[in-house]
């Protein structure tokens, strides 16, 4: 199988012709920036070019309230553990809420996948079995049982993981939020 | 050296190997285990193949089989994958040699590899890790190596692997490269297979490829591209393997996209981007023009959205029955059992990209999140669609600055550091498009790499090769491998 590959070689042993300093080749003498600015390519913003959205503009901040993190616990099988955690979740919600203002009415198809986008056919294998041997399947679970999974009862609440818990979190977050806004 | 026969490739891998073996444990701390003997080349193939001479190594995330993988401690023991990724098996098809396993942050989550079970990982451009003369830097005084696959940068930039793979979901391919001056690409999505690929976001994940070259890189590439029957995903029919002559970079309509000059960007970063651009337009003669993606600022947060979303779909399987970290639960409820073993295998951050993601995927949250988000990610891809209507590649910057400190970079948590970090890189993650990242200056003062970043639409790699290539040819940029003692590519030449 023949490569095409004919790119250059590699840099040998040459010293860069340049270290990052402003190229002066778009600034003539008759246009040298002000002191203390850099001479930019024309087509190169030297200031952010992001409007600032100000919060404001923003949906009111959620709180996530203890029963929020009691419904996510839940539903994730997954513990918040610490005040932080909730204020990280808190702060990607808020972090999120600037969707909110784009106005992306029904002729906005909301985006399932690329492949679909482009309207490959991601085939599906045909739904025979595959001989896999036991050993193998079972070679990587910590605990079996005579060639089973163990897996414990389920439809089984968690022992109620107490209110306080719950207050806890939501109050810690909440007050470290507050904390970081007012320094 | 390998030319003129005085280095046979079997020496040039046993000394790969020992260079490996010494790193590992090291400062450096790129590579998190070794190959075994099982999984190199089959002898037939040895001394053959488009990539006999590399020595390559895998980020932690694609399977090997009877490799343990992920950065994390859920799967750190109780799980040796039984499969091998169709990318790592099309590499060592063409004979490439597998050194090891390389450092990451957890399943990827990450963009300063600092949070990985095995620590984190320095930027070999801060001190030499085979040189002995150089007195090492104090715990935290170190540079990071960029995430999430920043052990594979490291490896590359420091001469320990001619090549490896990382996974690139929002730019954790392409922020390591810019920060360890190398080449990064990042293919159209689909075009390598995923298969055997431990997903994140399996609408956005890409196997990428990083190197010293632009042309080691699409070696790499040409190895790897094409349908498998085993990823429905990948492209449908075979890609060309990516060449290309000077003819084909002529020519070329060049966008500058002003939403790419992101808040946090540094001057340098700047600086870089407009030498370039620059060099671009006066020397090669390129039409360069200004074009917009208008909605590049929202690109972030439908990311952060879609990415938490399927992080909480994708983690849901590490329950700890089948394989992966299995604690004792007095308890003995399915509930409370899978809970402490999430709570034992998942760290902070990826706790709360789960509970984020589950949060916007509650009923009441549905139609405002993450539909919401999946209509930008439209809004995003059609930006890029009708830009590339009027260019035939953009140029801009990768990493908004150069490598931080991890002192600094971990004064704030993960989630903001991607959230301020990825704003160059990701929407090309969710246009799906190609893009190489290469280094092609210097920063006054830290002596730290800066890049660019060559995007290209679906499938046109070979077009961004070749401007890439051209690039990298002006800016002849000092490739620390070259400099480092433990460097493979003094030996191959």
């Amino acid at each position: 199988r023949a490569l095409l590959l004919l790119g250059p070689q590699r840099p040998w042993q040459r010293l860069p012709r340049h270290l990052c300093s402003s190229s002066s080749s778009s600034c003539g003498a008759a246009d040298s920036p002000p002191a203390g600015r850099r001479c930019r390519h024309r087509l190169v913003p030297d200031a952010p070019t992001w409007r600032n959205v100000a919060d404001s503009e923003l949906p009111p901040p959620t709180a996530i309230d203890s029963d929020t993190i009691a419904l996510l616990e839940r539903l994730s099988l997954v513990q918040f553990d610490t005040a932080d955690t909730v204020r990280v979740v808190a702060e990607a919600v808020r972090f999120a809420d600037e969707l909110r203002l784009v106005h992306a009415g029904p002729e906005v198809e909301p985006m399932t996948s690329l492949p679909e986008a482009w309207g490959w056919r991601c085939p599906l294998r045909a739904d025979t079995p595959a001989e896999q041997p036991r050993t193998a399947v079972l070679s990587n679970a910590a605990e079996t049982e005579e060639h089973y999974f163990v897996a414990p009862p389920g439809n089984i609440a968690a022992k109620d993981s107490g209110r306080e818990r719950l207050d806890r979190l939501a109050e810690g977050a909440k007050s470290k939020a507050s904390r970081s806004s007012r320094s | 050296a390998i030319s003129s026969g005085a280095i046979t490739p079997d020496l040039l891998r046993s000394s790969a190997v020992a260079a490996c073996r010494r790193s590992v444990g090291s400062s450096l701390n790129a590579f998190v285990s070794l190959a075994e003997p099982q999984h190199q080349p089959p002898v037939a193939n040895r001394g053959q193949g488009s990539l006999y001479n590399f020595c390559t190594a895998g980020c932690d995330t694609p399977g090997l089989a009877g490799s343990a993988t992920c950065g994390s401690p859920t799967l750190a023991e109780n799980f040796l994958p039984s499969y091998t990724a169709t990318s790592i098996i099309r590499l060592l098809d063409e004979g490439a040699w597998l050194l090891g396993k390389t450092n990451l942050d957890p399943f990827g989550m990450g963009s300063g590899c600092s949070d990985g079970l095995h620590g984190p990982v320095r930027n070999p451009w801060r001190s030499s890790p085979c040189s002995s003369s150089v007195a090492p830097d104090s715990a935290t005084n170190f540079y990071i190596a960029g995430g999430s696959s920043g052990g594979s940068a490291a490896a590359v930039a420091s001469g320990l692997a001619v090549g490896a793979l990382a996974s690139d979901t929002g730019g954790s391919s392409r922020i390591p490269a810019a920060f360890c001056g190398i080449v990064g690409l990042k293919p159209t999505y689909g075009r390598v297979s995923r298969h055997g690929l431990v997903p994140l976001v399996n609408a956005l994940d890409c196997v990428s490829i990083m190197a010293n070259t632009v042309t080691d890189a699409c070696l790499l590439l040409n190895a790897m591209q094409g349908p498998d029957e085993n990823d429905s995903t990948c492209c449908p029919e075979r890609p060309e393997p990516v060449g290309w002559s000077d003819e084909l970079a002529a020519g070329l309509k060049i966008g500058v996209p002003a939403e790419f000059s992101t808040p946090g960007m540094s001057a340098s970063v700047l600086d870089t981007w407009s030498s370039a651009v620059t060099h671009l337009e006066s020397d090669l003669g390129l039409t360069c023009l200004p074009v917009s993606l208008p909605h590049t600022p929202l690109s972030i947060k439908a990311y952060s959205v879609l990415c938490c979303a399927e992080v909480a779909s994708n983690m849901a399987r590490y329950d700890g029955i089948e394989f992966g970290l299995r604690v004792r639960d007095s308890e003995n409820s399915v509930e409370s059992l899978y809970t402490a073993n999430r709570l034992a295998g998942f760290n902070s951050v990826i706790r709360s990209r789960v509970l984020a993601g589950n949060y916007f995927l509650l009923r009441r949250n549905y139609k405002a999140y993450y539909e919401q988000a999946r209509k930008v990610w439209r809004l995003i891809k059609e930006d890029f669609d009708r830009v590339f209507q009027s260019v035939d590649l953009l140029v801009c910057p990768a990493a908004i600055t150069a490598a931080p400190t991890y002192r600094d970079f971990v004064q704030a948590d993960n989630r903001y550091r991607t959230s301020t970090m990825d704003l160059c890189t990701q929407s090309v993650n969710l246009a799906g498009l190609p893009s190489i990242v290469l280094p092609t200056g210097l920063e006054e003062g830290t002596g730290l790499p800066l890049a660019v970043q060559v995007i290209g639409p679906a499938m046109a790699e070979a077009r961004v090769a070749a401007l890439a290539a051209s690039l990298e040819s002006w800016a002849r940029f000092p490739l620390l491998a070259e400099s480092s003692e433990c460097s493979l590519l003094r030996l191959l030449d």
